[in-house]
């Protein structure tokens, strides 16, 4: 290491120190560019935690998107009655992990739900991830009834204009959303924007004036996710969102990383097409949130941090 | 305290153990794991007999072992077991609050054996020619579950909804709001069958069990045989008459000094009220018939048997508007599907809940007492209307209007006492067809408005529903019965309204559906992130 690297690095540490120290919790909470200046992590060939606690260290800790007192949403997709191996839900290990993370940056608790598909408490029980989140420290949230939600204006929505979206989204202090990266029969691929669809509570509404439109009109909802991590350590590449059996499943033993919700969802595409064709294209609700101007699909322009364990 | 008087105290304490955790069975909707109290269902006499004729062998034994417990000690069933006998106890010692010292007193009623015996020959005659509604209709296991479900279960949940709020004041969130699934008609067949016999326990204590219920009626010709009976000790017994005061059953007549034993519940009140321990349990190994039917009393309340005309002309009453309701209903349900049929379509058939084989199955064994209805996790089974016909009122039928099957599920098989729905096991249930799919591409909204959609594909367990190219890069559902297991998930979730896109026509006869053709699991190597 030449010298001046070691001495801009050793002032950065720091410095960052220095604002940990003093506790200007605002300066470190933006989730702008970080500090190594990367828009995405991409980390592949590790258990879910281990490309967690890598990715979550590259893209600069976890105190850099919430402050400590924080009252913290961690969004997964629980939405079926089937076990981790199936790959239909996200990873309880991750979840777990992301959920200790938080909670050692400060956070005064972490909630997780979803409005299931299958059974509510089949799909908390059987998806391994109520137990995960009760060992990790955090709550589990009800989300089976209308009266866990409520409406919110969306204004730049094409077809979805008003949505009831769940209580514990519109009280936190922040929110990560946690998809796993799975094939659709409708919107095509499930990913993190298309999760949105578990925060609310009228999904038919969706279905019947142009998904595409409407999964792409959720994310305008000026409440982002401060952090998207997309579980791509088992992928369903068939029969998805349900899957059927674990033929369905392949390893695809990685994990994305990223504030840019409509970034991470054209990365995920572009890795799942390595398995199975998919045109970006065809996912028309990535396109449809950039012209919304909720992220961007031009990944050239952005600062990712690829690492293969 | 008399050594004898803890008779009563044990029929109490067992009553109270039957009653409790089978309520609970009924109103339990927090998804306990309740498999080890299901044995309470599965040991009344109804359901007992029932599952003994389907050749369930527990069900045998569970009959052998209640006929052999009557032949002992008489119709304790009626006050341990039977949770509607217990039931009727309760309210009677509710009535008791209501009622001046001289009201609570018991008179003894002469037996009104041609209605008992009739009302049960009925029922025998009407089950061999196939019609089980009788039974149903009057079967005490069978009311009590249908009366907890569908009126103690909705204030239940009610209930509940309210302690969620206030909790929710104080931060706390430990119980969950749950919708209320109140089933209108199911609540008024219950309502009717619980106002009556509320009536009948305030007025004539357990009038029921000795004339319309068809257990007390074969419990009471197999008391007749029963070796220990309760008598009076003649020498003991000075006439006061308050073993008769204490009588629910209405069956001792102090002067005369005769106990009715075949309308005995075997409460025990009788022992315990005694103050000169003149009322005894006896060996009785010969059957007296005049000691047990006191033919010659005369001398007693002739107003009873009009008072019961004026009940059953009521129950007449009751029957007959609810039929008229029911038909005008059903007409009014038909015309609407019958209207809709330009834009819409008929289904040909209900749908009964996996493991009942077959309709003619289902209405050849179920009592509806709801249990399944009561204990499906998903809570699509409901208490059917007409779907089934007259004969198949309140019987479970899966609806998949704002629920579905779930695919690793076999409890109502499991839970039903009667053998109606058989148990299955997860692999069998898989592969139960209940019902068949029929995709509707017109009412499509992939086809109607070129939009993205595939709900129904996204719900289906085994692809049954699967989503094929279409035009302009969409994608659209395609239907391969022959793996579809009629589960409703494509159905329920379907949003095109009036009528959905999607829905699943039962099976009469339910068949197996082929397994899925899976592809071999693929190892594949990845290397690169593609971007």
């Amino acid at each position: 290491m030449k010298r001046r690297d070691f001495l801009r690095t050793a002032a950065v540490t720091g410095i960052a120190g220095a604002i940990k120290l003093g506790g200007a919790d605002k300066l470190t909470a933006q989730p702008s560019k970080t500090s190594a200046g990367y828009d995405m992590i991409a980390v592949m060939n590790g258990t879910p935690e281990a490309m967690f606690q890598r990715a979550i260290s590259e893209i600069g800790g976890m105190d850099k998107f919430i402050k400590k007192g924080d009252k913290l949403v961690v969004k997964p997709n629980i939405g079926w009655d089937k076990s981790p191996e199936f790959a239909a839900n996200t990873n309880p290990d991750l979840i777990k992990a992301i959920i200790k993370s938080c909670l050692d940056a400060g956070a005064k608790e972490v909630v997780v739900f979803d409005h299931t598909c299958d059974d509510w408490k089949l799909c908390y029980k059987n998806s391994g991830i109520e137990d995960a989140v009760k060992a990790a420290g955090g709550k589990m949230a009800y989300a089976h009834e209308e009266k866990y939600y409520r409406k919110i204006n969306l204004p730049k929505g094409q077809r979805l204009k008003e949505t009831l979206i769940h209580e514990a989204i519109l009280d936190c202090d922040a929110w990560i959303n946690v998809p796993i990266l799975k094939t659709h029969g409708g919107a095509k691929m499930t990913i993190a924007m298309k999760n949105y669809m578990g925060i609310v509570w009228d999904r038919r509404f969706w279905h019947s004036n142009d998904l595409q439109q409407c999964i792409a009109d959720c994310s305008t909802y000026a409440k982002k996710p401060v952090l998207n991590i997309v579980d791509a350590y088992r992928v369903m590449k068939s029969n998805g969102p349900k899957g059927r059996s674990e033929s369905d499943v392949v390893m695809g033993n990685a994990l994305f990383m990223s504030p840019d919700i409509v970034a991470i969802d054209t990365a995920a595409v572009k890795f799942f097409a390595q398995i199975e064709k998919m045109e970006l294209d065809d996912v028309s609700h990535i396109a449809k949130a950039q012209k919304l101007k909720t992220g961007t699909m031009d990944l050239d322009a952005l600062n990712i941090k690829r690492v293969r364990l | 305290m008399k050594s004898r008087a803890v008779l009563k105290s044990i029929r109490v304490v067992i009553a109270l153990l039957v009653i409790i955790p089978l309520m609970f069975l009924f109103i339990d909707f927090a998804g306990y794991d309740l498999s080890s109290i299901r044995w309470l269902a599965k040991i009344q006499f109804t359901p007992a007999l029932l599952s003994a004729l389907s050749g369930v062998r527990i069900g045998l034994i569970i009959l052998i072992l209640l006929i052999i417990l009557t032949l002992l000690f008489g119709r304790v069933y009626c006050s341990v077991v039977c949770p509607l006998g217990i039931m009727q106890d309760i309210f009677g010692r509710i009535a008791r609050l209501f009622k001046s010292k001289k009201k609570r007193r018991y008179r003894y009623s002469r037996p009104l054996n041609i209605l008992r015996y009739s009302v049960l020959g009925l029922c025998i005659v009407l089950f061999v020619f196939g019609c089980i509604s009788l039974i149903s209709y009057l079967d005490p296991y069978s009311n009590f579950g249908r009366i907890i479900q569908n009126i103690v279960r909705p204030v239940y949940i009610q209930l509940n909804n309210w302690a969620v709020t206030v909790l929710g004041w104080f931060d706390n969130y430990s119980l969950y709001f749950v919708s209320v699934n109140f089933e209108v008609f199911a609540f008024w067949f219950s309502f009717i069958a619980f106002v009556s016999l509320t009536v009948l326990v305030f007025m004539r204590g357990r009038l029921f069990c000795n004339t319309l219920c068809p257990v007390g009626g074969i419990l009471s010709l197999i008391s007749r045989y029963s070796i220990f009976k309760l008598d009076f000790d003649k020498d003991k017994c000075n006439k006061c008459g308050l073993c008769e005061m204490k009588c629910k059953s209405q069956c001792i007549d102090s002067k005369q000094q005769k106990l009715d034993f075949n309308r005995c519940v075997i409460c025990y009140n009788c022992i315990n009220v005694c103050n000169r321990n003149a009322m005894n349990y006896k060996l009785s190994w010969r059957v007296k018939p005049e000691d047990i039917q006191p033919d010659n009393v005369t001398d007693n309340l002739p107003i009873e048997p009009v008072k019961l005309v004026v009940n059953s002309r009521r129950r007449f009453l009751g029957t007959a508007i609810a039929s008229i309701g029911t038909v005008t209903l059903a007409y009014a349900q038909q015309q609407q599907a019958r209207n809709g049929r330009t834009k819409g379509y008929t289904k040909d058939s209900p749908i009964a809940p996996p493991g009942a084989k077959s309709i003619a199955h289902l209405k050849s064994r179920c009592t509806a007492c709801h249990l399944c209805v009561a204990q499906c996790p998903t809570q699509v089974i409901k208490p059917a209307f007409m779907e089934y016909g007259f004969g198949g009122l309140m019987m479970p039928r899966m609806d998949y209007e704002q629920h579905f099957c779930n695919f690793e599920c076999t409890v109502c098989s499991e839970v039903c006492p009667n053998g109606a729905l058989q148990p299955l096991t997860i692999v069998e249930k898989k592969v139960a067809q209940i019902g068949k799919v029929y995709f509707v591409k017109r009412l499509c909204v992939v086809h109607t408005d070129g939009t993205d959609c595939g709900a129904c594909s996204e719900h289906c367990p085994t692809k049954a529903v699967d989503m094929v190219p279409y035009r302009d890069g969409l994608r659209i559902p395609q239907v391969n019965r022959s793996i579809c297991i009629g589960c409703g998930g494509c159905e329920f979730i379907c949003p095109v309204r009036p009528f959905r896109a999607i829905y699943v026509d039962g099976n009469p006869e339910h068949e197996i559906a082929d397994k899925p053709v899976e592809e071999e699991k693929k190892d594949i190597e990845l290397d690169d992130f593609g971007f």
